[in-house]
């Protein structure tokens, strides 16, 4: 497939190879500032690539989808697919760089800080699937694409279903690896290597860590890879116990996307490579809540309740005054000559 | 023996006659308590599963309904007893009708905590095991303090209309004769026994004021005092008690006009009544307000990121359309409501163009109104970053069509200037009650590690009919409560209703008619 390997070319060539920047763990200011221009290289590659190969296919009917498209897609994304404040649906350029999976998954979960809502109704939204399903094939009628294969072949018989899988298209493999090492400030750095299968380190990209709890999966962060397709994390401690942190790469417009996991170790000695099981230590030793001086105690401290205990105990003694008073009215007023005047009406 | 119809017979009238209306709606509202009574039944057999309460959304409108009811509390305490304390005049025919609502809000309130629990019976641990450190047990305390004064808040300042009811009403029940007795303490209005009323009274007001606000300080802390986004807040205490005050004070007016038009109490509740609580009204929602933007103002310039998930969800997400009705409609209709009837004058006779077109022009701007604001392509902007211009236009728009719907009503809000406070007071206890529920749930939908993998009904909350049914049956209980004390006791103050010279004069009265009987 000579598309993919003009893709892997442009690559390599236009991207800049930035320094790789260990990203710590929690130090929003120590992220990686990499140009992504090298990317826009390859976007444009790739589309002009898309406009050589893409012939109109005709399409006869309007799709289910051309409904809830207008009512709910079109106010953003434009009638039509032409774009508005949102991304230009209609173009070669998004149809091509995507299969049906990537734009349900658009569709029903959203961007999250690109203003796209989730709309499945799974997630709160409006559409049900097969709400979903219709706008994409309705997309997908804008721009005859639906993959390299069966465009370049010239006797294929139909397209194939809108709602056919068209991951085939021009998807890099990639691969990741991860190794731990621990830093001269005794703190545990995990990095992953990002490499296509032939090898060839991927700069650039962004790698996510995130590690699996009994509460959820909690997000470590994300990580450029450097000149080397190395991304680095720090984290604030070595673990005691063996844990897992999970690395993936999601891929893009170009690449496959790809995971690989590592069981972080008590301790890994970076001069021998050797694992030392014996020491297992914190490297940066946790905050505790100090055992005393606020009110998270196992016992009630003296003070305060002693406060807490006049002030209530002031108000009843108060409340005592004013019952006091009460009575004094009782007693005053008993055996007066209305008691007698009720008795005898009675 | 006839008698000259005196102001005492006017609010005697509901105590001594009783219609057929009157039972109709207390057998209503017996059948509500019922059904709801039947609701907390199938809620104990079956357990909390029968709630949209689970694991993630702890709290749902059980809790809704026990804030907004230690709010409406306010209204008694701390409006008679500012205006006692301040030597307000035209406070004395209100005061009792405000205490009552104390008291009764609190007997509701307070119960909403147990009925939320899914093992009643462990509030017991809460006295053995308690621990002093928890706001939980502090809550207790305060509200159990609380009720206690207002009890006795309510009852000093009724003693001599219970003499009152002791020496006129002797043609009643027996069983009410010896109510009367024994709680109108011996009170025959000597200078002794007046003098120690007015210290009990005093010390009471005095006392009442710092309690009624540390309770709804305490009740916002059990929120306050947790490290969740949203409720982790120094404002929370002071946000609480205005809050509280503001939906007491428009509490005390719907009690008003409702007593006015049953009761004819036209002659005490007048027009002033109306209008002072108004303005006061009008104060606490323009505080409130501030209060509101203070808040809010803070998370959103903080963004932190469990926060900023919370406000997403208030102004864009799953609660924007409550939020803004809330907001719109329950604080800023309101103040423009209290305020601008008092402000423009209108001509009397209004231009037959427009007078003409008035109708069509209210339905050019509910329309507007309703495609602007709820049609699903407009709802598809969800975000105001990403799409700045639209959501504008969308708001501007709402905006207008309100403002253009207030304008055409103002002609009926000048005519009314009751009905227009009333109804203001109204969109401002639905709008508390909403706002209550906007504090809790949202950000138990947010826990600062997100939500994540679980099935969708563990994570979204939707108030079940057993709990409809259960907060439909503490309102009818709380009407019913108050209904049967306006029945039992006079809810306007006889004694502090009467001119300065009218109390000795009234005492030789009684002295006098005493002896007629002997």
């Amino acid at each position: 497939m000579f598309r993919r390997i003009t893709a892997v070319e442009a690559a390599p060539t236009k991207t800049p190879s930035p320094p790789s920047t260990p990203l710590r763990y929690g130090d929003y200011s120590a992220r990686a500032n990499i140009a992504d221009g090298g990317r826009l290289c390859v976007v444009v590659a790739a589309i002009s690539i898309a406009l050589l190969f893409t012939a109109p296919t005709a399409r006869a009917d309007d799709p289910p989808g051309a409904k809830p498209y207008a009512t709910y897609c079109a106010a953003c994304h434009g009638a039509g697919g032409k774009g508005g404040f949102a991304s230009q649906l209609g173009s070669e350029a998004y149809l091509q760089a995507r299969d049906d999976a990537a734009i349900v998954q658009s569709i029903s979960e959203g961007m999250p800080g690109k203003g796209m809502p989730a709309w499945s109704k799974s997630k709160g939204g409006a559409l049900s699937d097969a709400q979903i399903a219709d706008i994409v094939a309705y997309l997908r009628a804008f721009a005859p694409t639906v993959g390299a294969p069966v465009a370049a072949v010239p006797n294929a018989p139909v397209a194939p279903p809108a709602n056919a899988p068209t991951s085939n298209f021009a998807f890099i493999q990639t691969q990741l690896s991860v190794t731990q090492a621990e830093n001269a400030a005794g703190e545990l750095v995990v990095s992953a290597r990002l490499q296509e299968y032939t090898g060839y380190p991927v700069s650039g990209a962004t790698i996510a860590f995130s590690r699996a709890t009994t509460f959820g999966v909690v997000d470590l962060g994300t990580a450029k890879t450097g000149a080397n397709g190395i991304a680095t994390l720090i984290l604030p401690e070595a673990p005691a116990n063996a844990r897992q942190v999970d690395v993936t790469f999601k891929g893009d417009k170009r690449l496959d996307a790809s995971a690989a996991k590592i069981a972080l170790e008590p301790r890994v000695d970076v001069a021998s490579g050797s694992f030392d099981a014996n020491t297992v230590r914190l490297s940066v030793e946790e905050p505790l809540l100090p055992p005393e001086g606020s009110l998270i105690t196992p016992n009630p401290p003296l003070l305060p309740t002693v406060l807490f205990a006049l002030v209530v105990g002031c108000i009843w003694a108060t409340y005592g005054l004013v019952i006091s008073q009460m009575v004094g009215i009782w007693k005053h007023g008993r055996g007066q000559a209305w008691e007698d005047v009720l008795r005898k009406k009675r | 023996m006839f008698r000259q119809p005196t102001r005492e017979d006017i609010l005697f009238q509901p105590l001594q006659s009783t219609g057929k209306r009157f039972y109709v709606f207390v057998a209503f509202l017996l059948a509500i308590i019922a059904w709801a009574a039947y609701a907390y039944f199938v809620q104990m057999s079956e357990g909390l599963i029968v709630t949209g309460l689970r694991d993630y959304v702890f709290w749902g409108i059980y809790m809704t309904n026990f804030v907004f009811f230690i709010g409406i509390s306010h209204a008694g305490t701390l409006i008679s007893a500012i205006l006692r304390v301040t030597g307000a005049e035209w406070r004395r025919p209100i005061t009792r009708m405000a205490e009552a609502i104390t008291v009764f809000a609190l007997m509701i309130g307070g119960p909403m905590i147990i009925i939320d629990m899914g093992r009643p019976d462990r509030l017991l641990n809460l006295l053995l095991y308690g621990r002093l450190q928890s706001p939980i047990l502090w809550d207790l305390i305060s509200i159990m303090t609380y009720i206690t004064g207002s009890l006795m808040y309510l009852y000093l300042p009724m003693i001599p209309d219970l003499a009152l009811c002791r020496d006129r009403l002797t043609d009643a029940p027996a069983w009410k004769r010896w109510l009367y007795r024994v709680l109108a303490l011996n009170w025959r209005g000597d200078a002794e026994q007046k003098h120690k009323l007015e210290r009990g009274v005093a010390i009471m007001a005095v006392l009442i004021i710092p309690i009624a606000v540390s309770v709804h300080t305490v009740v916002s802390w059990i929120f306050g005092m947790t490290l969740r986004p949203g409720w982790h807040s120094t404002i929370f205490g002071p946000y609480f008690v205005v809050g509280a005050i503001f939906s007491g004070i428009a509490a005390i007016l719907i009690a008003m006009v409702i007593f006015r038009r049953i009761y004819h109490l036209e002659g005490y509740l007048t027009d002033k009544h109306f209008r002072n609580l108004g303005l006061l009204l009008l104060a606490m929602d323009v505080i409130y307000i501030y209060f509101t933007l203070s808040e809010y103002l803070t998370m959103a310039y903080g963004n932190d990121v469990a926060d900023a998930r919370v406000l997403q969800m208030l102004f864009w997400g799953d609660f924007a359309l409550v939020f803004w009705s809330m907001i719109l409609g329950g604080f800023v209709l309101p103040a423009f409501m209290l305020a601008v009837p008092n402000l423009v004058k209108i001509p009397q006779r209004a231009p037959t163009a427009f007078r003409a077109l008035r109708p069509a022009m209210a339905i050019a701007a509910v329309a507007v109104l309703f495609f602007i604001g709820f049609s699903p392509t407009a709802s598809a902007s969800a975000d105001l970053q990403a799409v700045p211009l639209f959501p504008l236009m969308r708001i501007l728009g709402i905006l207008a069509a309100l403002g253009g719907l207030f304008w055409l009503a103002l002609p009926l809000m000048k005519a009314h200037p009751i009905a227009t406070i009333v109804t203001a007071s109204i969109l401002i206890n639905v709008a508390m009650w909403l706002k209550r529920y906007i504090i809790i749930v949202p950000t138990l939908y947010n826990p600062r590690v997100p939500i994540q993998a679980v099935p969708w009904e563990w994570a979204h909350y939707v108030p079940s009919w057993v709990e409809w049914s259960i907060t439909a049956g503490a309102f009818a209980m709380f009407i019913l409560l108050y209904t049967l004390f306006s029945k039992l006791f006079p809810v306007v103050s006889i004694w502090e209703t009467s001119e300065e010279t009218h109390v000795p004069a009234h005492a030789e009265a009684r002295v006098a008619e005493g002896g007629a009987h002997v």
